[in-house]
């Protein structure tokens, strides 16, 4: 039960209207894009200021209760999930632009910013903001700072972090400090560098300056189809060979085509395609050309069935509905999805795959693979209903089978979505003790007493999963 | 790839100097484990210690305390793993770039890496993000680390990151490694993304009058998608300026750019190493200017502190399309009687200016007296209590470098 | 810890509705990429005021897992059920539909008590639907207005109720309101037959619209018959969750245009809001009315559908043309009416900001919820001042109702119209040959 005291002091600092305590609210706000383990914030406030997230941070401590950062609440790995004694600070009414500084290239927004709206403001000016999860009609900026976000574009343009130039955070203690500055260098340590991608749990974000990128002169959309899967991953590793860069490159596979033709973002793909692949290319017109032939001849090495380059923006748009509507499309096919978030080498990928689908043929699940392919980031997605207990076992023993298969040729268990409390429990599959170490060190620099986002990205089990059952990250799923 | 190992548990006698210091045993562990002990042993008795690679920019650092020994990684060398079909690489710390630009090249590849100094050395580029050129095009220095092994200041072995080009796997730790100069951990291998080589390269020169109206026109085309880098040199009282330009694109592509930039300036071809010649000749040991001071500002201030650096008597090599202004002078008078000042109030001054365009400015090297009482790298305000805080973590006894980097560390 | 359902009324609609509810709720992935569509979010920045978070509501509390109803059900009604959610919905999701449901199963389980609901349901039940009576009412309005009462009222008036009371527009003289004629013949060359739905509030606000469409259809060829018997099309009843009434007036209308259906091309209707109701009634009354609801077309969607050929001539004024949610949302349709005004000559058809958000009206919402209806109206305001036009067109009377009200308060002389107003103007003088 929230005491009294503590909810007058967060009201009467963000006002009535901006302090959520209400059953009701407590409910939705109680997890965020992924719906396991969800768990009810104490009280969710939605400050508009630095002053007032500077003032809540301090209330918390003096009232001895934890907060956790959220921004629209679109994250994949529970980063905004509150935790045990806490409440939620969201951000997102702190969604103006602040400023956009046309010449040096550079805008600096409040966090709550919703990443597409921030191209949108700078596209007049031939700018854009060049991160582009495929959530980015809703994530805001300083979600994506706290997760390293990435997307599509990663390929050519890199992720958050190459873009972020300074921040101002509030930090656990309540005082408020800047790091970096307008031209993202400066004298000591890169603490802008570590905040990117620290899922919240060093402080709150409540400024960022950011790198905007010059809109590429041309860009060319091509579709590809190919038999199968494979045989898609295999011309992925020619593109990279070839030394061409394409500004994205993404694969989507039979499963996937078939709900998203089923579903409202049919794109007019042929449902017997094995897989498909998109390429975008963009750069200097005069370069494309060369590009696109490049692009032709390592497809047709890997015997492609048929490549449409878009003639205009309209049909640019339906060649990528093929991806972005894909998530959305398998939500047709089942109640529950569970997204893996897996990167591998993009070598291992044919091998990676076939691996995936044999793991989740063997435990009788559904799946559907997307992916950006010329990272090597998988997105294979299971199909499940949460409320058939042995299924969410299934999933999540094959979710473990596929993460160890990935590591296992030197990939990671996270290329986007981040660790949260989702994949806290698989760190150990990566880093050792030695390494987990060095991190909490830098961790308990700027979050000592540990009132900030605890109990994220760090396991708190010594062991790895398996040798201690108890540590297993899903058993606090509801299984009703 | 270093080939003498010899017994580096054994010390060589050999002394270094740098600001504030110097050593007389230097250590040159061939192996992880060799380093790992070394260390641990220093340690166990509270001893700090030099960490040295290539040796090209030691004098870039703040007064050294109780330094007792060096520790150089460059028999530390080798490239262990060469994924051509991937576009990755795995090198050890000692491993000298330009050896290693030798070995992806043969693949069509090439390192994202552009430090002046032709004895630099994988951890010594990561260890100080050591910036050239060509940086334009690479990005960062930690732009093109996946991932890095290190030594702790205990002997600790521990690793971040990985080998994979996309990757959020808890706390990006090698952006801290990456420019703390050795003073959290000692870099022992890099995973390092590489670039395809680009179809074709050419070299330009041309002169230009040294008025706003040419410098703004020149910064404003160094963005240019073909420009790899771009130099604008110069000195006080000289007649024009000097600009180097290198691109890369497909022969249409630099067919488009040459004609935009002729625009601006008569450019004629140039050597193709111009640009690396240029970068190399940015060091101490090639500049013999007894000051050098690296600044970078915004793109729309980088003429008025390119101005302010001249009328303080400095010659002046500007990346207009990065903001950086690397400054060298004190040696000789310029014309009109101009002298470099390497007082304190006058370095802090220009440091001043620099951070009132935006950014910042770097001592990199200075005469004997320039480091008493002077921060070379500067501070960034309100940071030193976490600055102090990391490093007690991760070197509470003050092994690493101790007194080399910022304040508080 | 939640309501046990089964201390909640078990009537068998109320039990198929939430069966309904809960299975459509389970196409929701939680994604979130509805949240920058929905003008009460963007208002509050709050979850609970998002479709998403709605969905979470309505699938709590249908699965036992929510005990908060009293929310659910201010939450099913601050929603201004503009749908533009589902053009951004990747899954899918039929969230008007869910929240029809919703609020009828809100009404259902929380008995009325309140003066105001009271009020709301007699008049939407005994008054709107029925011509005479709504007749009757807007008459006396009329002579308040000629007498000048209403100004007088308004500052008299609690705040609340003054601002709804600004939201009347001019009502129409009497000329206006009479009814159309029940046939029309073709202008020149016949191409077919239509049915006028007249709807209720617009026959007696918007009269001149109605008989502008008449007009337009007749000169474009097609003959107009207008029913004698129709009715209300039961949106805003749905809308304020009394299905059952809703079903009553679809199935007389669906009976009294199933008479004509064989000998007519569509059904015209002119008011987004309508039109949009009358294709979903299966949603009340399955298959009954299925021949009906397949067709209807919007005025719009139909003469650019037929590729009408009217001889036109200028309007040479600088237009916005403001989407209507129900139009755009709920069925898909923006391109027609573009092009239908970029059809007349010297029109310039200027852009503003967002057009296809909503502007605040939806049915009687300014009316029970004023300030996040004025709150959402604001930056549409913003955007239609900045391009500065000297008329502004939309395809449903309560939006036009809103943005007129809206845009006199702001000091602005721009004209709204529907643009099939703008149709009847520009091909009159060529018509009286």
């Amino acid at each position: 039960m929230t005491s009294a005291p503590f909810l007058a002091r967060l009201r009467k600092i963000v006002g009535e209207s901006n302090c959520l305590a209400r059953e009701g609210e407590l409910f939705a706000y109680e997890c965020d894009g992924l719906t396991l383990s969800p768990k009810r914030p104490l009280a969710v406030v939605l400050p508009t200021t630095t002053a007032e997230v500077a003032e809540i941070v301090r209330a918390c401590r003096e009232f001895g209760v934890h907060f956790v950062p959220r921004g629209a609440g679109t994250g994949l790995s529970g980063g905004a999930h509150a935790t045990e004694n806490s409440i939620l600070i969201e951000c997102s009414r702190m969604n103006r632009i602040l400023e956009i500084d046309e010449g040096n290239r550079v805008a600096v927004v409040q966090p709550g910013v919703v990443n597409a709206e921030l191209s949108t403001a700078v596209a007049p000016l031939g700018l854009f903001y060049a991160p582009d999860p495929s959530s980015q009609q809703a994530c805001t900026i300083g979600g994506n700072v706290a997760e390293n976000s990435g997307g599509p574009h990663t390929l050519k343009y890199g992720t958050t972090t190459n873009h972020i130039l300074a921040l101002e955070m509030v930090l656990p203690d309540g005082s408020v400090e800047r790091f970096g500055n307008r031209v993202g260098e400066g004298p000591g340590f890169d603490f802008v560098g570590a905040i990117v991608g620290s899922e919240g749990t060093l402080g709150i974000v409540t400024e960022a300056t950011v790198r905007l990128t010059a809109i590429p002169a041309g860009v060319e959309t091509l579709l590809v189809i190919f038999d199968d899967v494979v045989a898609a991953c295999r011309a992925v590793g020619r593109v990279i060979r070839s030394g061409v860069v394409p500004a994205a490159l993404e694969i989507v596979d039979r499963r996937t085509i078939e709900a998203v033709e089923a579903s409202v973002y049919a794109a007019g793909l042929p449902v017997t395609a094995g897989a498909v692949l998109i390429v975008e290319l963009d750069g200097l017109p005069v370069n494309l050309a060369g590009e696109i032939e490049a692009i032709r001849t390592a497809c047709a090495a890997e015997n492609c069935q048929a490549i449409e380059i878009a003639r205009d923006e309209a049909e640019r748009k339906r060649f990528w509905r093929a991806r972005k509507g894909a998530f959305g499309a398998m939500g047709r096919l089942a109640p529950d999805l569970y997204v893996h978030d897996a990167v591998v080498p993009r070598i291992h990928l044919p091998a990676v795959l076939e691996k995936v689908c044999e793991i989740c043929d063997r435990y009788q699940l559904k799946l559907a693979n997307v992916f950006h392919a010329g990272d090597g980031n998988l997105h294979p997605n299971i199909c499940f209903d949460r409320r058939n207990p042995d299924e969410l076992v299934r999933v999540m023993a094959a979710g473990r089978e596929i993460l160890e298969a990935c590591v296992a040729v030197g990939g990671v268990i996270t290329g986007e979505h981040g660790v949260g409390v989702e994949k806290r429990d698989y760190m150990h599959l990566v880093f050792g003790a030695a390494d987990l170490e060095a991190m909490i060190r830098l961790r308990d620099t700027f979050n000592p007493d540990g009132v900030c986002n605890p109990g994220k990205i760090i396991p708190t089990t010594r062991f790895c999963v398996e040798s201690n059952p108890k540590a297993r990250g899903y058993d606090a799923v509801p299984l009703a | 790839m270093s080939q003498d190992t010899g017994h580096s548990t054994g010390a060589a006698q050999e002394r270094i100097e740098v600001p504030g210091a110097s050593v007389e045993r230097v250590h040159r562990p061939a192996e992880v484990s060799e380093l790992s002990s070394l260390l641990a042993e220093r340690y166990a008795r509270s001893e700090g210690v030099l960490v040295c690679g290539g040796r090209t920019r030691l004098d870039f650092a703040n007064r050294a305390r109780r330094l007792s020994a060096a520790l150089s990684l460059d028999a530390l060398s080798g490239v262990d793993v060469f994924e051509p079909d991937e576009g990755v690489v795995h090198a050890r710390a000692g491993t000298p770039i330009r050896a290693l630009q030798a070995v992806v090249a043969a693949e069509g590849w090439e390192l994202p890496l552009d430090p002046p100094g032709a004895a630099t050395t994988v951890g010594g580029a990561i260890a100080s993000a050591s910036m050239g050129p060509r940086s334009q095009a690479f990005g960062r220095v930690a732009d093109a680390v996946l991932g890095l092994e290190l030594v702790g200041a205990d002997g600790t072995v521990s690793k971040c990151g990985g080998r994979v080009v996309k990757n959020v796997t808890g706390y990006d730790m090698a952006k801290l490694y990456t420019g703390s100069f050795g003073s959290l951990a000692v870099v022992t291998g890099a995973w390092l993304r590489l670039r395809p080589q680009p179809a074709c390269r050419e070299t330009l020169v041309g002169r230009i009058g040294r008025d706003r109206e040419s410098f703004e026109r020149i910064r404003e085309l160094a963005w240019t998608s073909s420009v790899r880098a771009c130099v604008w040199s110069e000195a006080p009282g000289a007649a024009e300026a000097e600009i180097l330009v290198e691109l890369s694109s497909s022969e249409a592509g630099l067919r488009h750019d040459r004609e935009l930039l002729a625009r601006a300036c008569d450019f004629e071809s140039a050597a193709p190493d111009a640009i690396d010649r240029l970068r190399d000749a940015r060091t101490h040991a090639a500049s013999g200017e007894p000051i050098g001071i690296r600044a970078r500002v915004v793109a729309t201030r980088l003429d008025e502190l390119r101005r302010i650096f001249l009328e303080a008597g400095f010659a002046v090599s500007i990346d207009p399309g990065l903001g950086i202004v690397t400054a060298r002078g004190g040696g000789r008078e310029s014309a009109g009687d101009r002298v470099c000042r390497a007082d304190r109030a006058s370095l802090l001054r220009l440091r001043e200016q620099a951070i009132a365009c935006g950014g910042h400015a770097s001592f990199e090297w200075l005469p004997a007296m320039g480091y008493e009482a002077l921060d070379v790298f500067g501070e960034a305000p309100g940071t030193r209590s976490l600055v102090a805080a990391l490093k007690e973590r991760f070197d509470p006894r003050q092994i690493l470098n101790p007194g080399r980097f910022v304040a508080g560390t | 810890m939640g309501t046990d359902p089964a201390a909640l009324p078990c009537t068998p609609l109320a039990s198929r509705l939430r069966a309904d509810i809960h299975a459509a709720t389970l196409d929701c992935v939680h994604c979130g990429l509805c949240l920058q569509s929905c003008p009460t979010y963007r208002v509050t920045g709050r979850e609970t005021s998002s479709p998403r978070g709605r969905i979470y509501l309505m699938r709590g509390h249908a699965e036992g897992r929510l005990d908060d109803p009293a929310l659910l059900a201010e939450e099913a009604f601050l929603c201004l059920g503009c749908r533009a959610c589902e053009t951004a919905c990747p899954s899918g999701v039929r969230y008007g539909e869910i929240l029809e449901k919703t609020r009828a199963v809100v009404r259902m389980e929380q008995p009325e008590g309140r003066l105001a609901r009271a009020l709301e349901r007699f008049v939407l039940r005994e008054i709107v639907p029925r011509r005479g009576r709504l007749g009757l009412v807007v008459g006396l309005l009329a002579i308040v207005q000629r007498v000048g009462l209403d100004r007088l009222a308004q500052r008299v008036l609690p705040k609340r109720l003054a601002a709804s009371a600004a939201l009347l527009p001019r009502i129409p003289v009497a000329s206006e309101r009479r009814r159309m004629p029940a046939f029309t013949p073709a202008i020149g060359p016949r191409r077919g037959r239509v049915a006028l739905f007249e709807g209720c509030v617009m026959p007696e606000f918007f009269g001149r619209v109605n008989d502008a469409a008449r007009l337009v259809l007749a000169r474009a060829g097609y003959d107009v018959v207008v029913p004698e018997a129709q009715g209300c099309c039961g949106a805003l009843h749905a809308h304020a969750g009394d299905l059952e009434r809703a079903a009553v007036l679809a199935r007389a209308n669906a009976e009294v245009f199933g008479a004509e259906l064989a000998g007519i091309d569509a059904v015209i209707v002119t008011s987004a809001g309508c039109s949009a109701a009358l294709r979903e009634q299966e949603h009340w009354i399955g298959g009954d009315g299925a021949a009906f609801a397949g067709g209807v077309r919007d005025v719009l969607e139909f003469l650019d559908a037929v590729g009408a050929r009217l001889e036109l001539s200028p309007i040479p004024r600088r237009v916005c043309y403001d989407d209507p949610c129900h139009l755009i949302h709920a069925q898909g349709i923006a391109a027609a009416p573009r092009r239908l005004l970029a059809s007349i000559p010297k029109l310039e058809l200027v852009a503003h900001r967002n057009p296809e958000a909503c502007c605040g009206a939806a049915g009687i919402y300014n009316l029970t919820h004023p300030e996040m209806s004025a709150s959402v109206l604001a930056p549409k305001l913003d955007a239609l001042i900045d391009v500065d036009p000297e008329i502004v067109a939309t395809a449903n009377p309560g939006c036009a109702m809103q943005l007129a009200a809206g845009l006199a308060s702001r000091g602005s002389a721009a004209r709204v119209v529907h643009p099939i107003e703008l149709l009847e103007e520009a091909s009159r003088s060529v018509a009286r040959g």
